[in-house]
């Protein structure tokens, strides 16, 4: 997707690649797209994902024991 | 004294392990959390997480990892990274090869994992969990994990 900016929204991503608060102008874009659906409801903070999952988690019947789940990093792995 | 790193690459398994164990990995993800450092990892790290859970837990809980690792971190999309990718091939395993390119690419000091490939691959930014929470002056869990 090409974005063409100019005058006060360029100076600012500029500024803020120049300031070094994002590594490139395009990091800095996704951020602002993310920090939007916060502001509008599309996306939850992390922190509500976090506690969700955790719940989910717990409803679970299946044992998560430390055996199962280093197994399961190990064939995650193996697929990839 | 350590320095205290601004920024880190996050492994899957610091997600997996952070979430289900009371572990360092699960320190890492409150520091995180609370902005004590940013956050980055890649669409491969992304993909495993919400696969683990997907397949261990639920469906649900796939997608909620997802969007957790997406809205803690910065995630480095494979696009940015195919040059450095390709500088890499064949120097370490292919599993390795996203991370480690996206570490290199936005030249960060930490690639926290407990994953031993990463010394066998001599990425000299691995670190362990435990080693990272240590960075922060705090306690850490006796477990490397």
């Amino acid at each position: 997707m090409l974005v063409r900016l100019s005058g006060t929204t360029a100076e600012i991503l500029k500024e803020l690649v120049d300031q070094g608060y994002f590594n490139t102008k395009s990091e800095a874009l996704r951020a602002g797209i993310l920090k939007l659906g916060e502001t509008y409801g599309l996306l939850k903070p992390a922190s509500d994902y976090w506690r969700e999952l955790g719940l989910e988690v717990s409803k679970s019947k299946r044992k998560l024991t430390h055996a199962r789940i280093a197994e399961a990093i190990k064939r995650l792995e193996q697929e990839t | 004294m350590n320095k205290k790193p601004s920024s880190a690459f996050l492994d899957s398994n610091v997600f997996i392990y952070g979430r289900l164990e009371d572990c360092n990995s699960r320190l890492i993800i409150f520091l995180a959390q609370l902005g004590e450092f940013q956050a980055f990892t890649s669409e491969l790290v992304v993909e495993e997480v919400e696969r683990f859970f997907r397949s261990e837990v639920s469906r649900e809980a796939g997608y909620l990892a997802r969007r957790f690792a997406e809205s803690l971190t910065e995630v480095v999309r494979r696009d940015e990274i195919n040059k450095v990718m390709r500088r890499l091939k064949g120097k370490i395993k292919d599993r390795d090869l996203e991370n480690l390119a996206a570490v290199r690419h936005l030249n960060l000091s930490h690639l926290v994992s407990y994953d031993n490939d990463y010394v066998r691959a001599k990425a000299h930014e691995y670190i362990t969990p435990r080693a990272f929470v240590r960075l922060f002056e705090l306690e850490p869990f006796k477990t490397e994990y």
